[in-house]
């Protein structure tokens, strides 16, 4: 199957139906059907072959959506690519990936083709880099998102179009997505895309894009585009609770939280607002949306929910972790269908990347006598600020660039609005040294996207390491919450 | 801190950790029209904890009271007048 022919059966099905709403302009789901054929013919004409790996490296957007679809229907494999990244990030993804071209919303010059979505009159700019290149990889790739890091982290998450169906007709058997739902879209879909929009469009349901940030502008746009269903981070929530207005969501039937931890003050003043629940969900990319406390988010607002019908949830390891809230606590496994294929770069197969058909998923955590999962602490080190995942060797690798830096320790430090916030211990060479915290996130934010680059930066003489092998021992603080 | 100092620390702030360089903007730039995403905010108000001591309450964030800098800069200053 391709995933492309499901977009193809929903515009045959829901032809009028809007698939995407961004401000005024409705993209019906048969325009939104032609303008993906129209795009597949352009980047054919520029080269774009069976096999090949594609970056794109595009902001929310309807045109975001029809390339995506438009690359699966050349059966290219997409490669997200955070709009938020500089050069060196993207040229690192684009030489460890081996990337054919790369589609860039903004980027022009020597080298780039001019493409443009119709309908919507987007432009878009397209660059070959490595035409030669083809995964032959024996699995049918739609999708491989790179997920950063320095030597030795795994890059690439591998996700074959039957993967993603697998997952997305899981998931529906809890959200029950239908052609009535309009979904109010807020997260970015360089980070969110193969459970939820491909889920949405495959059901024939609105993708509705916010407008704004402020909660007047979003409920607006609840009420205005008769939205069923919102899918957002706490932040929003947290505004949205806030809200002083007298508007309400009458049509909204759910609200899912994701993308990190909800604080359960957020869920309780939500409800209060607009007498309706607020549900948090927990997803990961290699293994797709798994629970989602939709029965009980008023009365166990700090649980991620129960896992959902065609999943299984195991604690591992329990002697190791004190018990937390009554529950015992372990590393928290799960087992099913539309898990990811495997590694990219260096290349491990699912069989190796799984524990015996489980995936390991970093988190600690307990469930209680419902089976209701409570998450509790992280055992790596990825920081989740504010739902962008960032892993400490990376930006330490940035900071150890600089000519004044001898050593440096990232970790995530608790935060009450970002969950975490990117922390460093850095060690100068000379203490006399002429730079500040200031300079070294100057420093930083010329090679890394803005939300990795520290927002702490502490100078000290040493960074803590183990006596037996000389790893980094990163500072501890609380949740960070997946 | 005087209200000029506010002013200018958030300016600061702004054109080094949040907007790309070639984006010009001054105290009254609606931050939203020059690309302020919901990641960018958070660390604004995180940015204002910590260097001004003060938690802006939700219902607070919103267009009115944070639009520009200017406006952000007269909420921080009022929350201090009342604190």
């Amino acid at each position: 199957m391709n995933l492309y022919a499901l977009l193809k059966d929903a515009g045959l099905r829901y032809g009028e139906n809007p698939a995407v709403i961004d401000k005024d302009t409705v993209v019906s789901y048969r325009d939104l059907d032609a303008m993906v054929c129209e795009v597949a013919d352009c980047l054919r004409d520029f080269g774009v072959l069976p096999g090949q790996l594609i970056g794109l490296c595009f902001v929310n957007s309807p045109a975001y959506i029809v390339i995506t679809y438009a690359l699966w229907k050349l059966e290219a494999v997409v490669v997200p690519i955070d709009a938020d990244f500089k050069d060196a990030e993207i040229r690192e993804v684009c030489s460890r990936m081996q990337l054919s071209a790369m589609i860039h919303h903004q980027r022009k010059g020597e080298g780039w083709h001019i493409g443009k979505c119709p309908k919507v009159e987007v432009p878009f700019y397209f660059k070959p880099l490595y035409p030669n290149v083809r995964v032959e990889s024996g699995i049918h790739m739609a999708f491989v998102r790179f997920t950063s890091g320095t030597t030795g982290a795994r890059k690439g998450v591998v996700l074959s179009h039957e993967r993603i169906y697998e997952r997305i007709c899981s998931v529906n058997k809890m959200l029950k997505i239908t052609a009535e739902d309009r979904v109010l879209w807020t997260l970015p879909m360089s980070h969110h895309f193969v459970s939820t929009i491909v889920l949405y469009l495959a059901c024939g349901a609105g993708i509705v894009l916010a407008e704004g940030i402020w909660s007047r502008s979003i409920l607006e746009t609840i009420q205005r585009r008769n939205v069923t269903l919102l899918y957002a981070s706490p932040f929003y929530y947290s505004l949205l609770a806030a809200d002083s207005s007298d508007m309400m969501m009458p049509g909204v039937r759910l609200a899912i939280s994701t993308a990190s931890g909800l604080p359960a003050w957020i869920c309780k003043n939500f409800y209060h607002r607009y007498q309706l629940p607020l549900a948090q969900a927990y997803g990961i990319i290699e293994i797709g949306l798994v629970c989602i406390n939709t029965d009980r988010p008023w009365e166990k607002p700090d649980s991620v929910g129960p896992v959902l019908p065609d999943y299984q949830l195991g604690t591992r390891n329990t002697q190791a972790y004190p018990d937390t809230a009554g529950m015992t606590c372990g590393e928290v496994f799960f087992r099913g269908p539309g898990f990811f294929n495997g590694y990219f770069d260096p290349w491990i197969d699912e069989q190796y990347a799984l524990v015996d058909g489980w995936f390991e998923t970093g988190d600690i955590g307990g469930l209680d006598a419902d089976g209701y999962l409570y998450l509790h602490a992280r055992k790596n080190h990825v920081i989740n600020t504010a739902g962008m995942k960032v892993f400490p060797r990376e930006v330490e690798a940035e900071l150890n660039r600089h000519p004044e830096v001898a050593e440096s320790c990232v970790y995530g430090r608790d935060n009450q609005r970002l969950g975490q916030i990117v922390a460093a211990r850095v060690v100068l060479h000379h203490k006399d040294a002429e730079i500040d915290s200031g300079g070294l996130k100057a420093f930083c934010r010329q090679s890394l996207a803005t939300y990795k680059v520290p927002e702490k930066i502490d100078f000290t003489d040493h960074i803590e390491k183990t006596a037996a092998t000389g790893k980094i021992v990163r500072p501890q603080q609380g949740s960070g919450k997946w | 801190m005087e209200y000029d100092d506010i002013e200018a620390a958030l300016l600061a702030f702004l054109k080094n950790d949040i907007f790309d360089p070639r984006v010009e903007i001054n105290a009254d730039t609606n931050l939203i029209a020059a690309g302020l995403d919901s990641l960018s905010l958070l660390r604004i108000l995180v940015f204002i904890e910590d260097n001004f001591s003060l938690r802006i309450p939700e219902v607070e964030i919103n267009e009115e009271r944070m639009c520009s800098v200017k406006n952000m800069a007269g909420l921080i200053d009022e929350l201090w007048q009342n604190t």
